[in-house]
């Protein structure tokens, strides 16, 4: 267990090398400190078994100068039923991450967020019917910062 | 595409010490860790000329993106389970192999072809010999030095996960999850070779377990599953050609190409429908109405079978 003492020093040699942190393999750290806030994401899955997870860190995306959004490529079945989850971490009403799912041709099939009638699903399933690559999109109501985290499960 | 970090990345499993201990070593040794790497899957000595990846083809982020993209084996897994309720014995690389990978190539490429075994065999509950491949499967990973993604305090936490938290879901979870946090992990460090022959072995061993199920039991379902796995093959192959300068990946390439031509001749036609939604207790249901339908003739098949059986013989020979 460190203490807090132990914490400083190492937090002070830390910030030394705070102009490292911009090194190829450490690029993008991860916005969630600890476990929990992922595993409470993952236990979202109920019945459905873990396939992928997705972390998303605007403010990191932001400081590199990058686009708000994230886009993933996903092979998903025919046949399977998916389950997509997301979670906030820090959630206000004004900045839940947004999960967006495209189909090959970059059709919007769903998302999270329906601006017409202003709702916001946390979670959404997709039985699959068409084999092939999917785009799976993240970025933050309102482009604020925000950081979180999706789930993708799969049916046993 | 942006690729950034897609999943639980290794920061978060590290305790403040651990992190400071990671700055230090990829700032001083990043470089000659890659090196060593690449030597190492070489199988060349210092003095003989290396070889490095071709990321003229793809950018680095481009293939962790495309490796994320990549069905795990157990999603082939569990369409077996669902086509086929018996389960077949003798159809998996056996484990007593495992000792006798013993360079880094042959041990990264059956890493991903147990994960793919302990899969089906998961989803059958062969707990026994489930155990067996796991043993096995920890021996290559620690060799190849990503162990710490299969430790049974992992196995605990995957556990919590379902709510099914019996032995044989809570390790399909671990091994899924532990592919994804390894993955990323290699990919940081630069050893995207290593994550590569993983997942393509994984593949492999997915397509030759579907083939020799689907001798047994055949199915439509289990036939298209087979046809579909054209599209993961490019990919594949797509991210293989990076490493094409690598002496040891040169066959595995040369084999995948032939599979890709008979795989041409799988067509695959797609028919779009607007996608409709539903609403079940607070959550969105999409209803998908795009179809898609997968041509393979008995021919193409048995091509796609003898073909696939000749890869796995070349990967798993000891």
């Amino acid at each position: 267990m460190i203490t807090s003492r132990t914490y400083l020093l190492n937090l002070k040699f830390l910030l030394l090398l705070l102009p490292l942190l911009f090194h190829p393999a450490i690029i993008f750290p991860d916005c969630s400190s600890n476990d929990l806030f992922f595993d409470n994401c993952a236990r979202n899955l109920n019945e459905y078994t873990f396939l992928k997870s997705y972390q998303f860190d605007q403010s990191q995306l932001k400081k590199l100068g990058l686009r708000p959004t994230v886009k993933y490529s996903s092979i998903f079945s025919k046949g399977s039923e998916y389950f997509f989850s997301v979670c906030n971490e820090n959630r206000t009403d004004n900045n839940k991450m947004i999960l967006k799912l495209y189909d090959s041709n970059e059709r919007l099939i769903t998302s999270t967020y329906d601006p017409v009638f202003n709702r916001y699903f946390s979670k959404f399933k997709f039985p699959c019917r068409r084999t092939g690559v999917y785009y799976i999109e993240f970025s933050f109501q309102g482009a604020l910062d925000g950081c979180g985290a999706g789930m993708v499960g799969i049916k046993m | 595409m942006v690729n950034m970090n897609s999943s639980k990345s290794i920061f978060k499993h590290l305790k403040l010490n651990a992190f400071i201990s990671l700055f230090i070593t990829v700032l001083f040794f990043s470089t000659s860790c890659q090196k060593k790497q690449t030597l190492t899957e070489n199988g060349s000595t210092p003095e003989t000329k290396v070889a490095k990846p071709d990321t003229t083809v793809i950018a680095p982020e481009v293939i962790d993106g495309l490796l994320h993209s990549i069905p795990s084996p157990l999603e082939i897994s569990l369409l077996i389970k669902k086509t086929v309720v018996s389960f077949i014995s003798d159809i998996t690389n056996p484990y007593t192999n495992c000792d006798n990978y013993t360079t880094p190539f042959k041990q990264a490429v059956n890493l991903g072809v147990y994960s793919a075994d302990i899969g089906y065999l998961g989803l059958y509950n062969k707990q026994t010999v489930s155990t067996l491949y796991v043993r096995c499967l920890r021996k290559l990973a620690d060799e190849l030095k990503v162990g710490q993604f299969f430790t049974s305090e992992k196995l605990q936490r995957a556990r919590t996960y379902s709510t099914h938290p019996e032995q044989q879901d809570s390790l399909l979870t671990l091994i899924t999850m532990s592919f994804e946090e390894m993955n990323e992990y290699l990919n940081e460090k630069n050893r995207r070779n290593v994550s590569v022959l993983i997942v393509t072995g994984a593949w492999i061993e997915a397509l030759n377990l579907s083939l020799k199920v689907y001798e047994q039991n055949p199915s439509q379902a289990l036939l298209e599953r087979i046809g579909e796995q054209k599209i993961t093959l490019d990919n594949i192959r797509l991210v293989l050609s990076v490493f094409k300068n690598f002496p040891e990946f040169a066959p595995l390439i040369e084999h995948l190409d032939e599979l890709k031509k008979v795989y041409d001749r799988v067509v695959i036609t797609y028919t779009y429908g607007e996608p409709e939604f539903s609403e079940e207790h607070g959550m969105l249901v999409v209803q998908d109405k795009s179809t898609s339908k997968v041509e393979i003739t008995p021919d193409i098949l048995n091509d796609i079978r003898a073909l696939t059986i000749r890869i796995q013989k070349l990967v798993t020979a000891v």
